[in-house]
């Protein structure tokens, strides 16, 4: 089965506003889960300079998943948005 | 404690952000009557009881950004814009770093005794006799406590064959080392000056984020706007802190506007180079040491362990050491230092030479408001590493830094204790220590259980900034 892709911003916006916590993903997620995903750091996705956004993502940090674009609010939301994500896959 | 990113902090990080933007953008100062609104708009959820309330605490945060504690504000209607005018007429920083927004606080009243589900309504009903007050009365078969009589002394927990009387604490005076927070009879928190000792710890802990330091923050950039050359002094912890390596970071606070960049930890290696002189010329005439380069520290031994302060190492803290040098090489310019402390902006003051402290928090806003990406800055040389500096960052790296300067012969009379954060049980081992029942001869004492990477003023979890430190080469 394919890969779920996690792509975590490390622009200097949401580094700051929790991307730096989002990059703890690997040790906070599951061994099973963990088998499924493919988290990687990435340089500014250029989301934050997009000017028509929902009011859901206004404001950093971005993640990816699967290409679309999240604001999770903690590490504990991207990790419920990465498990449901995953169970959708499969 | 160790923070991880959450809504509150998210929220503090915005204001941050956007009252920044302001001055560094050289928006009208009237622009920051808008921010509440922005931040907290017509039908968006309130958190609190209603929105105008959310957006009162908005407006109390952006004033803390200016630099303004809550003791020192009119009450009555003063526009945001006045409060900037006023930063230019500041003559010095205030030693009262910490504050707390009057507003936010949730006045956390259901603190002190109270009784449990656990009560049985049993037939000796010893806490009804041992309450000195008559605060205890028997309610449907159950004890009950009222609060409007009951004094806080305890003593009915004490007597309880259940158990089921406890002491609720708010987090703010569970978290507070120095008990130096107070609650107003309405439950407000409030800071006893003469304990408090800048640590930090309450506006980590605090769950509303009600307890908030002043910033310089605004007082930089208006200097550096009027064109005064500023160095700046960056913090071993700083690793981990923002994205991309050290030497992109240097780069970055050059890009900001910062004349040179000084990384501190060669300073530290000096200073545990001296601190380990001074071990080994003192360890025959008296029974240990302390380390200083943690304020948080200094100030708590000085309040609340006078009988230990001679026992404090006399080296200079790693900032002051390369304050100090910056400072002949470079008399005309300022100084900033960043770091993750709040303790430090009293060192500061003390020591003179260091014009402003700042966060790492507020720094990355800085970056993020003049639209600077770390990450894509061209890396240049590395410059020398000095890898016993940057262990000062954790608990348990400034021993180790010190322990490298000791020779082979001597290092059987080096027995370091850690003391990681200032909990019960580490205060009482100091306590000891000043009545000269030490295990050890040399007291490596930070206030942040952690050490520095778990600071107030940090960005990222501790364990990941220690696993950067750790990797750079």
């Amino acid at each position: 089965m394919k890969k779920i892709s996690v792509k975590i911003c490390t622009g200097t916006a949401c580094y700051v506003m929790g991307g730096c916590d989002f990059l703890e993903l690997p040790s906070a997620l599951s061994e099973s889960l963990l088998t499924k995903v493919e988290i990687a750091g990435t340089n500014c996705l250029g989301l934050c300079k997009e000017v028509d956004r929902p009011e859901e993502l206004k404001y950093p940090p971005f993640v990816m998943i699967n290409e679309k674009v999240y604001s999770p609010s903690s590490l504990g939301h991207l990790i419920e948005l990465v498990t449901e994500e995953v169970k959708l896959n499969e | 404690m160790s923070k991880t990113i959450n809504n509150a902090i998210r929220l503090k990080r915005e204001i941050l952000l956007q009252t920044i933007d302001v001055f560094l953008q050289d928006k009208p100062f009237e622009k920051l009557e808008e921010i509440p609104y922005r931040i907290i708009p017509d039908g968006a959820d309130s958190y609190r009881c209603c929105i105008h309330k959310d957006r009162a605490v908005i407006r109390s945060r952006i004033l803390s950004v200016l630099g303004y504690g809550f003791e020192d504000i009119d009450k009555g209607p003063v526009f945001l814009a006045e409060y900037a005018k006023g930063i230019e007429k500041r003559k010095n920083f205030s030693d009262e770093v910490v504050t707390v927004i009057g507003d936010a606080c949730s006045s956390c009243v259901e603190t002190g005794y109270s009784v449990t589900e656990a009560c049985r309504g049993c037939l000796a009903r010893p806490c009804v006799s041992s309450c000195p007050v008559d605060a205890i009365s028997f309610i449907d078969g159950k004890s009950v406590i009222d609060k409007s009589l009951c004094i806080n002394c305890g003593k009915c927990a004490g007597v309880c064959p259940f158990s089921a009387i406890i002491n609720k604490k708010a987090p703010c005076t569970l978290s507070c080392p120095a008990d130096a927070i107070v609650k107003t009879n309405k439950g407000l928190a409030e800071i006893d000056r003469s304990k408090c000792i800048n640590c930090g710890q309450c506006i980590v802990s605090c769950p509303f984020a009600a307890v908030v330091e002043k910033s310089q923050v605004v007082d930089l950039i208006l200097s550096m706007k009027r064109g005064v050359p500023i160095n700046v002094l960056v913090a071993p912890s700083h690793r981990g802190q923002f994205p991309g390596s050290s030497a992109q970071l240097y780069k970055a606070l050059g890009l900001l506007g910062f004349k040179n960049v000084v990384e501190i930890s060669e300073a530290a290696e000096e200073c545990a180079k001296e601190e380990s002189m001074e071990f080994l010329e003192k360890k025959d005439s008296q029974p240990f040491m302390t380390t200083s380069c943690c304020p948080a520290w200094v100030s708590f031994a000085n309040k609340h362990l006078p009988t230990i302060v001679d026992k404090i190492s006399h080296t200079a803290s790693p900032m002051a050491i390369a304050a100090d040098r910056l400072k002949k090489s470079d008399p005309y310019s300022l100084i900033a230092f960043i770091g993750p402390c709040t303790a430090k902006k009293n060192e500061a003051r003390e020591i003179g030479s260091v014009d402003f402290v700042l966060s790492f928090e507020e720094v990355a806003m800085l970056l993020v408001s003049k639209g600077i990406d770390v990450l894509d800055l061209e890396i240049p040389d590395q410059e020398n590493l000095h890898r016993d500096g940057t262990k000062f960052a954790f608990s348990g790296g400034v021993t180790s830094a010190v322990e490298k300067f000791i020779d082979k012969d001597d290092l059987v009379a080096f027995k370091p204790i850690q003391i990681d954060g200032l909990n019960k049980k580490n205060k009482a081992l100091l306590k000891a220590a000043s009545m000269n029942k030490n295990a050890g001869n040399f007291y490596e004492i930070m206030a942040c259980a952690g050490g520095c990477v778990a600071g107030p003023g940090t960005i990222c979890p501790p364990e990941a900034a220690v696993r950067k430190i750790n990797n750079e080469k």
